[in-house]
């Protein structure tokens, strides 16, 4: 968790000090999409990795499917409500990319 | 389609583990963990680049706590819930599980260490597959189901794993919050799982 800070709060104060050189931090954000992917490769790969993993082939697989869905959709019904109540006068950011 | 592309990166990796044995020697913990420590610190420079993020501190403010507080609240009740009517375990356990909040290396050993074997493997592979659905699911949850579904889907994650994926699409304004919503999440998640598991015991 540190350590996860720490390259965090790097990142921010490197962008801020970069904050007048527009083009290299597209380049920051193009790259940031690529390492997503990189990242999610290698989530893949540890999980995979894992020993438990061919548990999650079964019931206790399945139970486990069933409370992860449920945190989820739990989660986020409950957040609903709290965009309009604390966000109320934020709108959405041109720059927003969905592709 | 990202959510698409997303997941095919994710079972891309999964397969390369499972079928070909040069995968398997590399350090695939240490690699992603490098992988998100870059991504990390990428997605710090695009959003300390901006002139709003100042504004973003400012508006740090005691009545965000309650994104946290709903999150733990669905996170906990809903998987209760659903244990205790559908499936063969207790309220209690379900509540447990759910109260990782997608943390899932300290909630599992936790619930093992309290409740055994069996939970624990539950609450580990339910944790993991969380972080996995929040990943890959957040381009369509914060399309048709709110803007901070993303931030709510990730819990705990939302300030690291999950973040990167959070921000592109929840939108840069939102990357703070995220942060502070799974920062909170994290610490309270070892306190929270304790309690759940040793009320009434």
């Amino acid at each position: 968790m540190q350590t996860v800070l720490l390259f965090l709060i790097t990142g921010l104060f490197a962008g801020f000090m970069l904050r007048r050189l527009p083009r290299l931090l597209h380049r920051a954000d193009q790259a940031a999409s690529l390492a997503v992917y990189l990242l999610l490769f290698f989530l893949g790969l540890a999980a995979g990795l894992q020993p438990e993993i061919l548990s999650a082939i079964g019931p206790t697989g399945f139970y486990a499917l069933i409370l992860s869905l449920a945190a989820t959709a739990g989660s986020i019904l409950l957040v609903w409500p709290l965009y309009p109540l604390l966000f109320k006068t934020q709108k959405k950011s041109p720059d927003q990319k969905i592709r | 389609m990202s959510s698409f592309k997303i997941i095919a990166a994710f079972f891309a990796g999964l397969g390369c583990a499972l079928l070909l044995p040069f995968f398997q020697k590399l350090p695939a913990e240490t690699l992603s963990s490098m992988a998100l420590y870059l991504l990390l610190f990428l997605v710090g420079v695009s959003i300390g680049g901006r002139r709003e993020t100042l504004q973003m501190l400012r508006g740090i403010r005691p009545s965000l706590l309650l994104l946290p507080l709903m999150v733990a609240s669905g996170s906990i009740l809903a998987p209760g819930l659903v244990a205790a009517l559908f499936l063969p375990l207790s309220f209690q356990e379900g509540a447990a599980v759910g109260a990782g909040m997608g943390y899932y290396s300290l909630s599992s050993i936790l619930i093992t260490k309290i409740s055994g074997e069996t939970l624990g493997l539950i609450a580990l592979l339910s944790n993991i597959f969380r972080e996995i659905l929040a990943l890959t699911m957040t381009p369509l949850l914060v399309r048709y189901c709110g803007r901070l579904s993303g931030i709510a889907a990730g819990g705990a994650t939302a300030m690291d794993t999950t973040l990167p994926v959070i921000v592109r699409f929840t939108g840069k304004e939102f990357a703070i919050i995220a942060v502070f919503s799974g920062l909170v999440l994290t610490l309270c998640t070892p306190v929270l799982v304790t309690a759940i598991l040793s009320y009434g015991a």
